[in-house]
């Protein structure tokens, strides 16, 4: 008997995900459009770190956005200087020194990074999931971002216009409310 | 023993795949046939669950043009299609519900479309997007899947309705080529 669980305990091992524990953060309304619908209550980011791999994984979900939107998310680090790259990802601008900005009176200097896009359905739902990787290892203080449509900073989609204003941030509710992560 | 094996499949089984899954090739085109893309390597991967109704597809694009957008979607052929396909729009009817004429490749059949997400490529032009349709109208379709040259195609937030719904690559293709997916 005892080697019966010792089996179905090793098994439910192996068929588990490898990586850490996931940390799950709430969205808040955006540092530049407060009006954008959202259910902040059903709306989350998850994040996870593989040490081994030295990979960031996100998963970005919107529920009851605008239907049939693009929102593109990303990372804003603050910083005083920051990398070309973040894994394998660009960094807007090229990096180097980071750029100071001011949003709901706070002024920070930021880096960011473009991960990918959410497009909702006709309810307003959507979510993407991204793998970062292999990353530096440090510690980066950031917020997640959702901007007003898709292209910032991108080829192919608005461009660099109104799109590229943000419509949610996470953990906010101010711009420079940050999380850490850690890669080892 | 018999009994700690039969136990151990059923927890492999409990944590495996629902079905399995059929993954397809890109080709280039239809309209545009010079991006680059590294075919070998770049997939289409879509499974149905019979128990839930739904779709889910893996688009995986490795070799495009870097830090760019491509819109992702599903192309119909058919003579009538419904209003929705799951919890998705769809898109290029004419007179409520017919399909339109398209000529593509030298080839002329009548098409409906559903747009149903991103991929954003990395520095080295790699990039993968997921996502459930469903519940879907159970029936047979015939379906190509399509790479955009952008984002916005049917969408807000994006590049409109121009240049970036050119259609960068398919799968199967040819303009025509389809592969069915039953739903039960």
């Amino acid at each position: 008997m005892k080697k019966t669980f010792l089996l179905i305990g090793a098994l439910l091992l192996l068929g588990s995900v490898a990586s850490a524990a996931a940390t799950t953060l709430k969205w808040t309304a955006g540092w530049d459009n407060f009006g954008e619908p959202l259910n902040y209550k059903k709306s989350k980011i998850k994040y996870s770190v593989n040490a081994a791999k030295s990979t960031l994984a996100v998963t970005f979900s919107l529920q009851g956005a605008n239907p049939n939107k693009l929102y593109q998310v990303g990372i804003n680090f603050f910083c005083t200087s920051f990398p070309v790259t973040f894994g394998n990802f660009p960094t807007d601008g090229g990096g180097g020194t980071c750029p100071s900005i001011t949003r709901q009176g706070v002024t920070k200097s930021i880096a960011a990074v473009e991960l990918g896009v959410v497009a909702t359905d006709e309810h307003g739902n959507g979510s993407v999931k991204v793998t970062v990787g292999p990353i530096a290892s440090g510690t980066y203080v950031l917020e997640f971002q959702t901007r007003d449509g898709a292209g910032c900073n991108l080829t192919g989609g608005a461009g660099n216009g109104p799109d590229c204003s943000d419509d949610f941030q996470s953990p906010g509710p101010n711009f420079g409310d940050s999380t850490t992560i850690t890669i080892p | 023993m018999k009994k700690m094996v039969l136990l151990a499949m059923a927890l492999l089984m409990s944590t495996g795949a629902a079905s399995a899954a059929t993954k397809q090739k890109w080709t280039a085109g239809w309209d545009n046939f010079g991006e680059p893309l590294n075919y070998t390597k770049s997939t289409v991967k879509w499974t149905v669950s019979a128990a839930t109704k739904k779709l889910t597809v893996t688009f995986n694009l490795v070799g495009a043009v870097p830090s760019k957008l491509y819109q992702v979607d599903l192309a119909f052929f058919c003579n009538t299609f419904a209003s929705t396909f799951g919890q998705f729009p769809v898109q290029g009817l004419e007179n409520g519900n017919q399909c339109q004429s398209l000529t593509r490749q030298g080839v002329t059949a009548s098409n409906a479309y559903v747009e149903v997400g991103v991929v954003t490529t990395d520095i080295n032009g790699n990039g993968v997007f997921a996502v459930a349709v469903g519940p879907v109208a159970s029936g047979t379709y015939s379906v190509e899947f399509r790479a955009l040259d952008g984002a916005g195609c049917h969408f807000t937030g994006g590049a409109g309705d121009g240049s970036d719904c050119s259609v960068d690559f398919q799968s199967p293709g040819p303009f025509g080529t389809t592969t069915t997916i039953t739903i039960p």
